[in-house]
């Protein structure tokens, strides 16, 4: 994680943006929506839900030359009911996403959750593989 | 205590918050009022730390000054969310949606000097906001009336425009139209 910014009321976007370290993908619990976020671009991103627990981000500017939409990350939403569904218990500290979304593609099979599944495979997180990225759902932490 | 700051900043309650206006839920046939939304600094914090900078700018320069140019304001999420320990916190989240002109990017090349740059509005998309009543957190911060929770695009519905797409089917209700 980035070291802490002090933000004040004379600051303009430009200066809260300021020493923004280069963007590493990440994995959050989202407190507020209930929903665990995984981001591998710091880009501008149109959400596309797949269903009622996956939903896919896209790059809204091409990333590539021919045009074709991007993944560029997705969410885990109702997590809370999700885990209870799936038995996992959350006062047991971090969970690991890796196994959260295997149990998810057993419980679901579903053509969106294969997708995702298939793209959390294929990422690469800065300082960890991919199996030991966990997520703490007490503190809103980050976990890679 | 509340002080009043150059806006978009408000000081509460000893927190610094980001503000913008909009309008509010509309209560039975009355005229929807204006009303403030707020984001903690520490939330902002929590997104450059994880290094959202195109997020930060969104919400400055897509929020801040557009959030009171929504077309359309939805309620209810139509999916299962624990929040503020209510197990129905879906039913209680406001969609707020429109076209804006522009989006932005967020030029890094120099990170002592980054750039928030404008850019095109993807091409049949709309932009949306989803917000929080503030009910458990009124007493500490009187003036907010939503917390600003997410913002992204979505595809454009084939029959509203400015509307997200099938969004008959993703909220529970739609509750106000700009004519």
């Amino acid at each position: 994680m980035q070291t802490e910014k002090e933000i004040n009321y004379r600051m303009s976007v430009e200066d809260i943006l300021e020493g923004l370290l280069p963007f590493k993908p990440i994995a959050y619990y989202d407190k507020h929506l209930d929903a665990i976020r995984v981001q591998i671009l710091d880009c501008s991103i149109w959400e596309e839900r797949l269903d009622r627990i996956m939903t896919v981000y896209h790059a809204n500017h091409h990333l590539n030359p021919n045009g074709i939409d991007d993944i560029v990350g997705f969410s885990i939403k109702g997590v809370r009911y999700l885990l209870r569904e799936l038995g996992i218990k959350t006062d047991e500290g971090p969970i690991q996403l890796a196994n959260l979304l295997d149990e998810v593609a057993k419980r679901y099979p579903a053509k969106s959750t294969k997708l995702i599944v298939e793209f959390y495979r294929n990422l690469s997180f800065s300082d960890k593989p991919n199996q030991e990225i966990t997520i703490n759902l007490l503190d809103e932490c980050m976990a890679a | 205590m509340t002080e009043k700051l150059e806006p978009p900043y408000l000081y509460l309650n000893g927190n610094l918050l980001l503000v913008a206006d909009g309008l509010l839920p509309p209560n039975g046939d009355d005229k929807p009022k204006v009303g403030k939304f707020g984001i903690l600094a520490k939330d902002i914090r929590a997104y450059w730390s994880r290094g959202q900078g195109v997020s930060i700018a969104q919400l400055y320069e897509l929020i801040v000054p557009g959030l009171i140019l929504s077309r359309h304001i939805f309620q209810g999420l139509k999916r299962n969310l624990f929040d503020d320990d209510k197990k129905d916190g879906d039913t209680l989240k406001f969609v707020y949606s429109r076209t804006p002109s522009f989006d932005v990017s967020v030029d890094k090349k120099n990170p002592n000097n980054p750039r928030v740059i404008k850019v095109d509005a993807p091409k049949d998309k709309v932009f949306v906001v989803i917000i929080s009543p503030n009910n458990r957190h009124r007493a500490e911060y009187p003036v907010i009336d939503g917390w600003l929770d997410r913002w992204n695009w979505v595809e454009q519905d084939f029959g509203l425009q400015e509307a997200p797409i099938n969004w008959v089917d993703r909220y529970e209700k739609k509750l106000f139209t700009r004519s």
